[in-house]
C-alpha cells in the first residue's frame, strides 16, 4: 500500500507540473494580452505606453522568467495578484472556491443519492415499467446540456412560481436556508448528466454482479434478498461506479463554470471565464492548476478507494 | 478676469450653460467652450419611465449589472461597467445634466485666467463619505492620480485625459489648473466624470480602491464590492445637494446571463436590467414592468487600414465611396435591431450640434445607391471586385450579424468579404497594431467631440498612434488642420463650423465608414419613476433621476 500510494503521489505531482507548463504557454500563445484588452479599440497607445503598462503588470520579462516567478512564488505561498483587479489570487480563490466546492458537492450528492437507488431498482426489476422509465430518464439526462436545463429551470420557476433563487451569495454557515435555496437549482442542473451516467453504470454492473455465482450461492444459503443486494452485490458493483464518479468530478467542474454564470454564483468557473476573456494570466494559470490538481487528487482518491474496495488492486 | 464664486445650490434655481459661464466669470472665447454638447441644441433626449413632477424619497432598487466591473477604483478603469458601478459614489468638478448640458458639481464655477490657466472655485461645505471636507488639496491629489492611474487602474485611460499639465491649491477652495496647451476638451472631460473623480487625499494609502471607495457622490458604498457578485450603496445623507438622492439604497447584482436577468425581472427579484432588443420586447405587456429605450453614443463603424506601400483597392477613395454606398444601413437596422436605430456619422448620432443631421445623412452621405457604387468600382478599375478580410467581435451577436449583412451587401459590387470573428482581446491586439484590413467595431461616449475625430490627425496622443499605424498611406492636410484647430479653438461659435466641415470631409474621404447608432434597452419595475436610458451608456438615470413610487 505505501508503494502504491507513493506511485500515485509521484504521478500526481508530475501531472500537475506538466499542466502548469502547458497552461502557462497556452495562455501566452493566445492572441492578445491584458494590455491589449486595456488599450483595445479607441484607447490605442504608443508602444512606449504599452511597454510601461506591461512593466507595471510584470509582463515584461522572458517567458522563462515569468514562469519561474510564478512557480517559485507558489512554493512560497504567494499565488500572485490579478492583473485586472490587483486582488490577491489567494483572496479570489478564498471567496470563489467555497462556492464551487459546495456546488460540486451538492451536485455530486444529488447525482449519487438518486442514481444508485434508481440503478439498483432498474437492475433488480429488469424490463419492468420502472426499469424502462429509469432507462429513458437516463437517456434524457445524458442528452440535456446542463446550461440548457439551468436556463429552463430559471424560466420555469420565474414564469410559473414568480420565484428565482436569491441573487446574492450567502455562506452556508451563516445563512444555511438561503444558501440552500440559492444552490439547489444550480446543483440539480449540473447533477443530471452525472446522475444519468452513474445510474446506467449501477444498473449495468448490478446486472452483471447479480448473475455471478457468489450471489447465487448467498441466495441459496438463505441470506435475505436485501442483504444479498446491499452487502454482496452492491458493494462489488460499486467498484467501477466509484471510478466513474471520480471522473465525473471533472465533468462537474466543467459544468459548474457555465452554471455559475447563469445563476450568478461567484465561483471559480465564473472567475476563470472572466479571466480568460480579459487575459488575466495569473488567475487563469492558478485556477486551471487548481482545477487540474482537484481532478488529479480526485482520481488518486478514487484509486485509493478502489484499492480499499478491492484489495487485489493495491497488491498488483 | 473677474471672479464670481457662488456657493448657492444651483439645483434650487437651475441655470443654463450661459449662466454657468457667467457665474464662473469665464469671459470670452475660452469659457464658451464649456458647452461641449451645445446647450439648447442638446444631445439625444431619451424616453423616461412614468414621468412625474413630484419625486418621492425612499425605497430600494436592486439592479442587475450585465458585466462584472472588475474593480471600482476611481482612476484608470477601462470598462464602461467600471464607471457604471462606481457612478453613485464618485463625482467630479462639473457634471452633465440629463440633456448633456454642462452644470456645476463640486466646482460652483471657474475663472479662465488665460488660455492655459483655469481656476476652479470649489463648493464649500462638501463632505466626503468619511466626513472630511472637500478642499483643493484633495483635488490636486485626484488630478495627479488621473494623470498616472495607480493599479488596478490602467494607464490606457491617460489618452482620454486632456492636456492637463498640473494643478495647484490656491487656498482651501480654489484649484488652479495649468494646461500644456489651450484645450477645448477640458470641460467635457470633467463633466463626463468617467476619468475625473475627486477623492480624498491619500485615499489609495488608506483603503483598497479596487473594492472600496470614498467619494462625495449621492450614495456611499455599503461594505465592499464583491467581485462577480454584488455591490451595494446607501443614501449619502450629507450630500451637498439636499434634493438628492431619491432612493435609500441601490443594490447592484452582477447577473451576466441575459435569461437569468429576464427571469429575475419576471419574478420581481430585481427592479431593472439592460437587455437586448428582442429580450426587452418579449417583456412588453408585463404589467409590472416598463420597457425603456434610448439612443447611446455607441455607434457601429467599419474601419480600414491604408498603409504606405500596400496599395490596397480601398486606398482609392472611389472604392471607399462605393463601399459606403453599397451598405444598406436601413437593412441592418431592420434585420439586426428590429427596425430601431439611426444612421450615424463619424460623431455619434445624438451628440448635440456636432453631428450631421439624420435627414442629410440619409439623403446624401449614407444613401444606399447600388448603381453609383458599381460605377465607382468600375471607374477605380475594380469592376470585378476584390477579396478583403473583416475582423469583428464574436460577441455580442449583433457584430457578426452586421458583418454578415455587410458581406451580403458588398457581394453585389463584387467585394468578397471574409469575416473573422475574434474575442475582445484578440480584436484589441490586432486593432492596436493595425494588423487588420477592415474591422467592424463600436465607438463609445466621449467627453468632447474631438474624441471621435482625434485619430484623423497624425499629431496628438491618439493620432500619433492610430493615424501612423492605420493611415500612414493617406494624406489630407485639410483634415489634419480641421482636427488640430478644432481641439485648440475654445470659442464654440468658431469651433462648430470647423467640425461641420470636418464631418462632411470625413464622409467624402471615408477612411472610416460610420454605420449606425443603436438603442439601449432597459426594463424596469413599473414603480420606478423618471428613469431614463442615459446617452452616456452609464446608469445616470437611476443614480440621479429615478425614484420609487
Amino acid at each position: 500500500m505505501p508503494r502504491f500510494l507513493l506511485n500515485r503521489l509521484i504521478s500526481m505531482f508530475a501531472t500537475v507540473f506538466a499542466v502548469s507548463i502547458v497552461v502557462f504557454l497556452m495562455v501566452r500563445f493566445l492572441p492578445g494580452n491584458v494590455v491589449d484588452v486595456q488599450f483595445g479599440g479607441d484607447a490605442t497607445a504608443t508602444p512606449g505606453a504599452r511597454l510601461e503598462a506591461a512593466k507595471r503588470l510584470g509582463l515584461d520579462g522572458s517567458y522563462a522568467h515569468q514562469y519561474w516567478v510564478w512557480i517559485s512564488r507558489i512554493f512560497h505561498g504567494d499565488l500572485g495578484k490579478s492583473l485586472l483587479t490587483q486582488r490577491s489570487i489567494a483572496e479570489i480563490f478564498g471567496s470563489a472556491l467555497p462556492v464551487t466546492i459546495e456546488l460540486i458537492v451538492l451536485g455530486l450528492a444529488i447525482a449519487v443519492s438518486v442514481a444508485i437507488p434508481l440503478g439498483v431498482i432498474s437492475a433488480v426489476r429488469r424490463n419492468s415499467a420502472s426499469d424502462y422509465a429509469s432507462r429513458v430518464g437516463g437517456l434524457i439526462g445524458l442528452s440535456i446540456p446542463n446550461f440548457w436545463l439551468a436556463t429552463l429551470l430559471l424560466i420555469f420557476f420565474s414564469r410559473v412560481f414568480h420565484w428565482v433563487p436569491p441573487l446574492q451569495y450567502v455562506s452556508l454557515f451563516k445563512h444555511p436556508w438561503e444558501n440552500l435555496q440559492e444552490f439547489f437549482m444550480p446543483a440539480v442542473a449540473i447533477s443530471v448528466f452525472t446522475l444519468a451516467i452513474v445510474m446506467r453504470m449501477v444498473r449495468a454492473t448490478m446486472l452483471e454482479v447479480l448473475n455471478l455465482d457468489y450471489v447465487r450461492t448467498a441466495r441459496a444459503k438463505g441470506v435475505p434478498r436485501w442483504r444479498v443486494l446491499r452487502k454482496h452485490a452492491l458493494r462489488n458493483a460499486l467498484i467501477p461506479v466509484v471510478t466513474v464518479v471520480g471522473f465525473e468530478v471533472g465533468v462537474l467542474i466543467g459544468g459548474a463554470a457555465i452554471v455559475e454564470i447563469i445563476f450568478g454564483l461567484p465561483g471559480v468557473g465564473f472567475t476563470l471565464l472572466n479571466a480568460i476573456s480579459n487575459r488575466d494570466y495569473p488567475v487563469i494559470q492558478n485556477a486551471t492548476l487548481l482545477i487540474a490538481t482537484v481532478f488529479v487528487v480526485a482520481n488518486t482518491l478514487v484509486d485509493l478507494i478502489y484499492g480499499w474496495l478491492d484489495p487485489r488492486i493495491s497488491v498488483t | 478676469m473677474s471672479e464670481k464664486s457662488n456657493d448657492d445650490s444651483i439645483f434650487e434655481n437651475p441655470i443654463d450653460r450661459r449662466e454657468l459661464l457667467k457665474r464662473g466669470g469665464a469671459l470670452g472665447a475660452a469659457a464658451a467652450a464649456a458647452g461641449a454638447l451645445g446647450g439648447q441644441a442638446g444631445a439625444a433626449i431619451n424616453k423616461v419611465a412614468r414621468h412625474s413632477a413630484k419625486p418621492k424619497k425612499g425605497g430600494h432598487v436592486t439592479w442587475a449589472l450585465e458585466q462584472d466591473p472588475g474593480h471600482i477604483a476611481p482612476f484608470g478603469g477601462t470598462l464602461t461597467m467600471t464607471r457604471t458601478a462606481q457612478e453613485p459614489m464618485y463625482e467630479s468638478l462639473l457634471q452633465w445634466d440629463k440633456n448633456l448640458n454642462i452644470q456645476p458639481a463640486l466646482a460652483t464655477g471657474y475663472t479662465v485666467i488665460d488660455k492655459k490657466t483655469i481656476d476652479f472655485h470649489l463648493r464649500k461645505g462638501v463632505k466626503f463619505h468619511n466626513g472630511k471636507e472637500l478642499t483643493a488639496d484633495d483635488c490636486v491629489y485626484s488630478f495627479a492620480q488621473q494623470l498616472n492611474p495607480p493599479l488596478p487602474g490602467s494607464i490606457a485611460t491617460v489618452g482620454q485625459v486632456p492636456a492637463i499639465d498640473s494643478t495647484e491649491a490656491r487656498g482651501k477652495y480654489t484649484l488652479r489648473m495649468h494646461l500644456k496647451a489651450p484645450d477645448a476638451r477640458i470641460y467635457g472631460f470633467l463633466a463626463w466624470q468617467r476619468y475625473s473623480a475627486i477623492v480624498p487625499r491619500d485615499m489609495y494609502q488608506n483603503l483598497n480602491a479596487a473594492t472600496q471607495g470614498i467619494g462625495t457622490g449621492p450614495y456611499k458604498l455599503d461594505g465592499s464590492y464583491v467581485p462577480n457578485d454584488h455591490l451595494s450603496y446607501v443614501r449619502n445623507t450629507a450630500y451637498w445637494n439636499p434634493a438628492l438622492p431619491y432612493l435609500d439604497a441601490i443594490n447592484y447584482r452582477i447577473i451576466t446571463d441575459e435569461q437569468a436577468r429576464i427571469a429575475a425581472l419576471r419574478a420581481g427579484a430585481i427592479d431593472g436590467a439592460t437587455l437586448t432588443v428582442d429580450s426587452a420586447n418579449s417583456l412588453k405587456g408585463q404589467s409590472n414592468l416598463h420597457v425603456l429605450k434610448g439612443l447611446t453614443a455607441a455607434f457601429r463603424e467599419l474601419q480600414m487600414t491604408i498603409k504606405a506601400g500596400e496599395n490596397k483597392p480601398w486606398a482609392d477613395r472611389r472604392v471607399r465611396q462605393a463601399v459606403n454606398m453599397a451598405i444598406n444601413r436601413q437593412d441592418i437596422i431592420n434585420k439586426v435591431y428590429n427596425g430601431e436605430g439611426q444612421y450615424s456619422g463619424h460623431v455619434a448620432a445624438g451628440y448635440g450640434p456636432w453631428v450631421i443631421p439624420q435627414a442629410e445623412l440619409k439623403a446624401k452621405w449614407e444613401k444606399y445607391d447600388l448603381p453609383t457604387a458599381k460605377k465607382l468600382m468600375a471607374a477605380a478599375g475594380f469592376s470585378k471586385g476584390f477579396d478583403v478580410s473583416l475582423s469583428t467581435f464574436s460577441t455580442p451577436l449583433d457584430f457578426p450579424a452586421i458583418a454578415t449583412l455587410i458581406k451580403s451587401h458588398l457581394s453585389k459590387i463584387g467585394i468578397n468579404v471574409n469575416i473573422v470573428p475574434q474575442d475582445p482581446a484578440s480584436f484589441g491586439a490586432n486593432n492596436g497594431k493595425g494588423a487588420f484590413e477592415w474591422d467592424l467595431t463600436a465607438r463609445g461616449m466621449r467627453g468632447d467631440v474631438d474624441g471621435y475625430v482625434a485619430e484623423f490627425n497624425p499629431t496628438g496622443a491618439l493620432g500619433k498612434t492610430v493615424y501612423n499605424t492605420w493611415f500612414n498611406g493617406y494624406t489630407n492636410k485639410r483634415m489634419w488642420k480641421l482636427v488640430g484647430n478644432g481641439r485648440i479653438t475654445l470659442d464654440t461659435k468658431k469651433r462648430l463650423p470647423m467640425y461641420q466641415e470636418l464631418d462632411r470631409l470625413l464622409m467624402t474621404e471615408l477612411i472610416e465608414v460610420p454605420l449606425i447608432s443603436v438603442n439601449k434597452y432597459q426594463v424596469v419595475n413599473a414603480k420606478l419613476h423618471d428613469m431614463y436610458v442615459a446617452f452616456t451608456d452609464f446608469n445616470t438615470g437611476l443614480v440621479r433621476n429615478a425614484w420609487m413610487g
